[in-house]
């Protein structure tokens, strides 16, 4: 088996990487996919927690690296059973830690043995989002409709170019479709225009991805809500499935209704 | 001072005097006119520098040498260089730019005007100018920084990028805001300019930006920073309405775009 390596970046810290890369991960296994995802954002590790993992880290990146264990000894495999293991990051280390040869060595060996290999790369453009890259040959950016995480992709986006990576997939997430449709956040073409790659999903404002990250269930389990409809779709895109791009609508007079008085169904969903 | 002599025409402007020929008649008829002209005002010609504009028309260097052993034989005066009708000139064929180039070397003077060089885009020609520049002891560095060569960016210039070139740079995508393009020449944006550009780094006050939509409040040329507090709406890009930036009386302008040809003197301002 040979597999490919996908970094998932942005650039801006907060704008839900390690949430989708929990959520892509889960997807892809989902669709019957071997994957494995790996937190590098060494010393602020939360992937694990996404995935409600935390208790079961014994061994971390750092430790494979230096050869303090073997690879398969630091994956820890999915609680829900799928085809998905974590490598966590280690919580009392810095990115120094590691080289980029290293990690992209690491990656070439356990392609091997997996479909996919997801990166949950640190924020910022420094040596912990340099070493996330130089192990990747995809990359995947996410970015949330405001001017100031755009302006962070776009940096993003050249720096990948300049490593190599080119025309990587975008998803923007946290879409407002209210907003988008009073005119007062950038949609989807406002921000294609400025980034020039193509779209991979948009992944629409949901209250559900806080309840189950603080859970640590990945809300692509939930297929019913907006959000993880969303992922599983983009988990398929990624795949290589011909899956039509849906964008956010604004939630119906009713569930608007339904929303306000608790009553399930009061979502966002998507057309 | 303008004094018309059929085909010549004599311009002053302080201690510069400019000799501009016709391009409507034949050279014969431009040399009995500049052997009568000087004949007749040769008390004003006594001594001193010139430049001759031959227009729009394209001499060769033999031509250029009848022009100039004329005005030697009938005056005082000594060319300080040719030069063609600003802006207006076409391409030169490579060969009579290297002739030209020649003559520069010759006479220790400096024949080579910008004007000559204004727009000659095919390597072609660069590679010309390149070699002869090597005889004339006109460095390569010098001709770039005259505007000679042209970069050609196809991808869009992305926050954080930053090029610096000396000559003319065009974008065939749009500039991102965080992007910052300096150029000695001109730069052209076909798309969206939302960075930072600074022609004619740093001294060359001819330069300008032209760009498909001009949707930055900062811009820079020559030595001049101009910013604005203009609002920008979002363009339609079907029906996009080209700007032109240009510096005027120690001011950035940016006015909507009507050619290359086009005379420039409104728009917006600017400077606050």
């Amino acid at each position: 088996m040979t597999g490919k390596t996908i970094v998932i970046t942005s650039g801006k810290g907060g704008v839900g990487k390690t949430t989708t890369t929990a959520n892509l991960g889960t997807g892809l296994a989902m669709r019957g996919h071997k994957v494995l995802i790996i937190d590098t954002d060494i010393g602020l590790r939360n992937l694990d927690v996404v995935m409600g993992l935390e208790n079961r880290i014994v061994y971390d990146l750092v430790d494979v690296i230096e050869e303090r264990c073997e690879p398969s000894k630091a994956m820890i495999r999915d609680k829900h059973k799928l085809d998905l293991f974590l490598i966590p990051a280690p919580q009392t280390r810095d990115k120094d830690c590691i080289t980029s040869e290293q990690l992209a060595d690491l990656c070439r060996t356990l392609e091997e043995e997996f479909e996919y290999i997801i990166i949950d790369c640190p924020a910022g453009i420094e040596t912990g989002f340099k070493n996330a890259i130089s192990a990747a040959q995809e990359a995947i950016i996410v970015t949330t409709p405001e001017v100031s995480a755009v302006r962070d992709a776009d940096r993003v986006i050249g720096l990948l170019d300049s490593a190599g990576i080119k025309n990587p997939g975008l998803i923007i997430n946290r879409i407002h479709p209210d907003l988008v449709a009073k005119g007062d956040m950038l949609d989807k073409d406002d921000i294609v225009d400025i980034l020039a790659v193509d779209i991979l999903g948009l992944v629409p404002i949901d209250d559900k991805v806080i309840t189950s990250t603080n859970q640590g269930i990945p809300v692509v389990h939930s297929k019913n809500t907006a959000s993880g409809a969303a992922f599983y779709r983009i988990a398929g895109r990624i795949a290589g499935e011909d899956i039509p791009l849906q964008e956010p609508q604004s939630p119906s007079f009713m569930k608007k209704i339904k929303a306000l008085v608790g009553l399930k169904g009061g979502e966002y969903t998507h057309a | 001072m303008i004094t018309k002599h059929e085909s010549i025409q004599v311009v002053g402007r302080g201690t510069q005097i400019t000799f501009s020929i016709s391009d409507n008649v034949g050279l014969s008829t431009v040399i009995n006119d500049l052997t009568s002209y000087l004949h007749q005002n040769r008390s004003w010609f006594v001594d001193g520098t010139i430049d001759v504009n031959v227009g729009k028309r394209i001499f060769n260097s033999s031509d250029l040498k009848v022009i100039q052993d004329t005005i030697n034989s009938n005056s005082g005066l000594h060319i300080l260089k040719f030069s063609a009708k600003s802006g207006e000139v076409g391409l030169l064929p490579s060969d009579k730019i290297c002739t030209e180039l020649e003559i520069a070397t010759g006479k220790d003077n400096d024949f080579l005007d910008d004007n000559f060089l204004a727009n000659p885009p095919s390597q072609e020609n660069i590679d010309s100018v390149a070699q002869c520049s090597d005889e004339s002891d006109t460095s390569v560095e010098e001709l770039y920084v005259k505007g000679v060569e042209s970069l050609l960016i196809k991808d869009p210039c992305r926050s954080g990028e930053l090029i610096d070139y000396p000559g003319n740079v065009i974008v065939m995508a749009d500039v991102n805001p965080g992007a910052q393009i300096y150029a000695s020449g001109d730069i052209v944006v076909y798309g969206r300019l939302r960075g930072f550009c600074h022609a004619g780094f740093s001294d060359n006050e001819g330069a300008i930006i032209t760009a498909l939509s001009m949707e930055t409040n900062l811009l820079s040329i020559a030595s001049v920073n101009g910013t604005s507090v203009e609002s920008h709406v979002k363009p339609n890009l079907a029906r996009p309405t080209p700007k032109i930036a240009y510096l005027r009386r120690g001011s950035v302008f940016v006015a909507p775009y009507l050619g290359r040809f086009s005379t420039y003197a409104g728009g917006t301002i600017y400077d606050r």
